[in-house]
């Protein structure tokens, strides 16, 4: 039986902007299955998604998608689906208006449009508001339209830029379980979150791109490894933070103590679990009026640095 | 399928216009004639000047040449013609149409297509009904049907009907790649200037407007309006206009769709 092909590949692709870089020499396979793509803000993902589905055209290199080129290949279109970040529709048509009218241009009749697009609002629990138009939607119900359109056709492969933007647990649950099961159909799965926490519920497979790089390629665990080995800063307010602080440098896991003002500090930690057993504790013991305890650096912008800084030396 | 694809565009279209702000403009422009064919049928006056259909004819040919050729037509091309593809710019939409199993030139079809039915829809029903306006409220439905009908009148408006769908289909080819260029509409006012202008301009010039191929094909030449006509220079053959006509929305569609082929969705810079 012949290996399984790689479903999406980039040969060296640079994309620049002018003068700003889009994407750089990148090469990657992404295979059947769900591969996430984490990355800050700006660190080139929405980008690397357009190339991929052939809405941008590479400046040097080459992007095929199931063995064919993307830039502007209508016929792929049919093998694949694409969930942009973009949030603008077709204000004024419903949720099945818009999912129906773009079916429509697949070209394969009336009828096959209509029974889709219902099929497609129907997974994504968006049946109850089909009829009604997309500018009183909540975003998201928007986000889910959008979930919709891509995955109508069964697309083979599924590209899906922050799908879980705008949505409450419950959407984010049921979203992970829908992607789930196409992976599982066989199916590949691109999609992109600045939180790796999402990406790693749900596959094992990332790739973390910075600055228009692909920094990192591997298993989420790689990277659980270099946050264990990366400070996390915890913010906190409280009443007296000077004696927090003094209890809190006793626990081997600290690192240092930095004072916002009066009222805070933050923390910098190796070892987060052992530092919140360690400030249930102290509240405890002391009676130290704690007010709000949160991550300094909850998403993962401070480990792209942390990377980017180790590239760097 | 492509048939089928192109209905698909040409529905979406369509229905993205009929419900944008560039309807409210084009519905003023439609009502523009109306108006004045209100105030002209209306008034007593009238009645007692134009006691003939065919002075009524004589004016409405003056109407056809200038209000509707010269202004209606032209603008309601401007502004439906930029807009049809501009908005998916500007509204950040086109992705959606590029992420379908499309072929761009295609969708450029498709666009046009929604494009005229609406720009010739407005056109055309204001130009009946200001026909119809004037000469029923002067003459009576008896003598408006034997002049239809018995007198030629009918094939008349058909033919000046069909002048109007070129002129639309010229200027709005024109229009749809400006509109795919630029995102102000600031150089359509550059082709206004040239189709208006340049008929004043020496008769070897003239033949590089459309307006001039437009107006040769109309099918009366009104009597009262002579003067103006040999400012726009003598006719062309009919086979000369039909072949510029046709050449014209040719060559700039074929453009559009070139652009298209290599667009891509940068919202920010378009």
């Amino acid at each position: 039986m012949a290996p399984d092909p790689a479903s999406i590949r980039l040969h060296n692709v640079s994309r620049w902007y002018g003068e700003v870089l889009g994407v750089n020499k990148i090469s990657v396979e992404i295979h059947p299955g769900i591969t996430g793509l984490v990355g800050p803000n700006g660190s080139g993902k929405s980008t690397l998604m357009n190339l991929i589905c052939g809405l941008l055209r590479p400046g040097q290199g080459a992007v095929t998608v199931l063995g064919e080129s993307a830039w502007n290949n209508p016929a792929l279109q049919r093998r694949l689906g694409y969930c942009t970040q973009v949030d603008h529709f077709y204000e004024r048509f419903t949720g099945l208006q818009f999912i129906r009218s773009l079916l429509a241009l697949h070209g394969r009749g009336g009828q096959w449009a209509d029974r889709t697009a219902r099929e497609a609002l129907e997974r994504v629990h968006l049946t109850e508001s089909r009829d009604r138009r997309i500018n009183t939607y909540s975003k998201g119900m928007r986000q889910r339209v959008k979930i919709a359109l891509a995955l109508a056709h069964q697309p083979e492969v599924l590209v899906l830029d922050e799908p879980f933007n705008g949505l409450d647990p419950q959407g984010r649950h049921e979203m992970m379980q829908l992607f789930g099961d196409y992976a599982r159909e066989g199916r590949t799965l691109l999609l992109s979150s600045h939180i790796l926490h999402e990406i790693g519920e749900m596959t094992n497979r990332i790739l973390m791109m910075s600055n228009g790089y692909v920094m990192a390629e591997g298993e989420v665990r790689d990277v659980r490894d270099l946050l264990r080995r990366h400070p996390f800063l915890v913010f906190i307010r409280c009443d007296k933070p000077r004696r927090l602080a003094a209890m809190m440098l006793d626990e081997p896991s600290v690192s240092r103590v930095e004072f916002e003002n009066q009222n805070s500090l933050t923390v910098a930690t190796n070892d987060p679990d052992a530092f919140y057993l360690r400030l249930n504790e102290v509240v405890l013991r002391d009676g130290v009026e704690v007010d709000m305890v949160t991550l300094a650096d909850e998403n993962v912008q401070s480990i792209y640095q942390y990377l980017a800084g180790k590239e760097h030396h | 399928m492509k048939t089928q694809q192109i209905t698909a565009i040409l529905s979406i279209s369509l229905r993205r216009l009929s419900r944008s702000k560039l309807m409210g403009a084009c519905v003023v422009l439609g009502a523009i004639p109306l108006l004045i064919a209100c105030l002209f049928a209306f008034n007593p006056r009238a009645s007692l000047y134009y006691r003939d259909i065919a002075r009524v004819n004589e004016m409405f040919e003056i109407w056809v040449r200038t209000l509707f050729l010269q202004f209606i037509v032209f603008f309601v091309a401007g502004i439906f013609g930029f807009g049809v593809v501009r908005q998916e710019m500007d509204d950040r939409t086109l992705h959606y149409l590029f992420l379908q199993p499309v072929k761009r030139w295609v969708l450029v079809l498709g666009k046009l297509a929604a494009y005229l039915v609406l720009a010739s829809g407005f056109c055309l029903a204001s130009l009946w009904i200001c026909y119809l306006l004037m000469t029923l409220a002067l003459f009576g439905p008896g003598v408006v049907v034997a002049e239809l009908f018995a007198h030629g009148r009918f094939v008349i408006l058909i033919r000046e009907s069909l002048v109007l769908v070129l002129g639309l289909l010229a200027y709005g080819s024109i229009a749809m790649l400006m509109g795919s260029l630029f995102k102000s509409g600031f150089y359509a006012l550059i082709l206004l200037a040239w189709e208006t202008g340049l008929p004043y301009l020496p008769s070897s010039l003239k033949l590089w407007t459309v307006m001039h191929y437009l107006q040769s094909l109309l099918p009366e030449r009104p009597v009262g309006a002579n003067r103006l006509f040999e400012l726009l220079g003598e006719p062309a053959p009919v086979w000369l206009c039909i072949l510029v006509l046709i050449a014209v929305p040719s060559i700039f569609i074929a453009l559009c769709a070139l652009l298209f082929q290599r667009r891509e969705c940068l919202y920010a810079e378009t």
